[in-house]
């Protein structure tokens, strides 16, 4: 071999060389290029994301959370796979509040706070039945409704004592179990909301008394 | 719009129309990681997290004072109703001795009480001194209503015991004054 055979020779190993360096750089350029990307957008751990709407969604695409600013004030909603409703957390002006809904979102549940009163509400869906754990206007209390929306059972405590009431299917009130300033008694009341039987423990000793139907007493015990 | 992965932060920040922050998503500075959602003056209205001694949600109302808090501690699940002063006024729960439900005065005195525990359960009407003036229960000996009176003494009690009901009023120093039947 030639001289100049043998300089050809090496100068096309040294282009070779040269297009095998440009291809592993290439290679190496995209690899470091995806890295940065996935970083960028799967491992990039930063000290704070400031947002007027974060918004999460499934594999979908779909919108299964979002939390942003819901009239005056924040809320952050929850929603099922078909898209619905099913949690709300709010803190607006007039209330802040935990509201739970069912599949078809009948609101079915709530925790709340406003202004005067503070309150654990849970409802069936036809959105009558239900009851309220409750402090409104100073007064705790515990009512259960029927279906048709009648408070038949309240368990109140107010600033003359406590009582437990219950209520017929008009909303009379029929069976008083109270305590106040005065003593305790279990009152029985007719449809007209007379009472018509005490058992009653007063500052001057116990008693009980049936009465009739103009509320004047028919039998007494102990006198 | 773009959709990324996953974005991964310290906080996330909601800001309303005028920058000012509204919600925080993130782990708080020497306390428990969560979601904070507050008014406009900055005060808290809903703080949702998890801490060393539980987790639970927490709503306010205008000013910092705590009303409503639902929460998982050692102790169990709770709910606690407070007023505008920060006093607890209703609370249920389950405890270790069973389900309760409290109602109480402004001064945090219980005035009612549900709750069952292995004797059956009860209901229970206090005075403002802690005495119980009306309690209504089932035990194993049967049902009973008892009245008390301002010393806590039982006065009255109607039961209907295994072998017969019957109706007792007593004087204060418990001794049966008339009963029937006789």
């Amino acid at each position: 071999m030639t001289t100049e055979e043998r300089v050809e020779n090496l100068e096309r190993d040294l282009a070779r060389a040269k297009r095998r360096n440009y291809r592993f750089m290439a290679v190496l350029g995209l690899a470091v290029g995806l890295f940065a990307l996935g970083w960028y957008f799967t491992g990039r751990e930063v000290k704070e994301v400031r947002a007027s709407k974060f918004i999460l969604v499934d594999e979908n695409s779909k919108t299964r959370a979002s939390l942003g600013m819901l009239g005056d004030g924040p809320a952050l909603l929850l929603l099922d796979k078909k898209g619905k409703s099913r949690a709300w957390l709010t803190a607006s002006k007039d209330v802040t509040a935990l509201r739970l809904f069912d599949e078809n979102e009948k609101f079915c549940a709530q925790l709340a706070v406003d202004k005067d009163d503070q309150s654990l509400g849970l409802w069936n869906p036809n959105g009558k039945t239900g009851t309220v754990l409750g402090v409104s206007g100073g007064a705790p209390g515990l009512t259960l409704v029927d279906e048709n929306g009648k408070l038949r059972a309240g368990l109140i405590v107010n600033k003359y004592g406590s009582v437990l009431d219950l209520y017929d299917e008009k909303g009379k009130s029929r069976a008083g179990l109270s305590v106040n300033e005065n003593g305790s008694g279990l009152g029985l009341r007719d449809e007209k909301e007379k009472p018509r039987a005490w058992l009653t423990v007063f500052k001057d000793g116990p008693g009980l008394s049936l009465l009739d139907k103009n509320g004047k007493p028919i039998w007494s015990a102990p006198r | 719009m773009t959709t990324e992965k996953e974005i991964r932060a310290n906080r996330f920040t909601l800001v309303d129309e005028n920058d000012k922050p509204r919600a925080a998503l993130g782990v708080f500075k020497d306390g428990p990681g969560g979601l904070v959602l507050s008014y406009e003056k900055g005060n808290p209205g809903a703080l949702l997290a998890v801490g060393k001694a539980g987790s639970g949600l927490t709503l306010f109302y205008e000013n910092d004072t705590a009303r409503t808090r639902l929460a998982v501690d050692k102790d169990g699940p709770g709910l606690t109703l407070g007023d505008e002063n920060g006093q607890i006024r209703a609370s249920l729960g389950v405890e270790k001795a069973g389900p309760k439900l409290a109602l109480c005065d402004e001064n945090g005195q219980i005035r009612a009480r549900i709750h069952v525990i292995r004797e059956g359960p009860d209901l229970a009407q206090f005075d403002e001194k802690g005495k119980v003036r009306a309690g209504l229960r089932v035990i194993k000996e049967g049902p009973g209503l008892t009245l008390g009176n301002e010393n806590g003494r039982p006065r009255a009690a109607l039961v209907a015991g295994k072998d017969v009901p019957g109706l007792v009023l007593l004087d204060e120093n418990g001794k049966s004054i008339w009963s029937a039947p006789r």
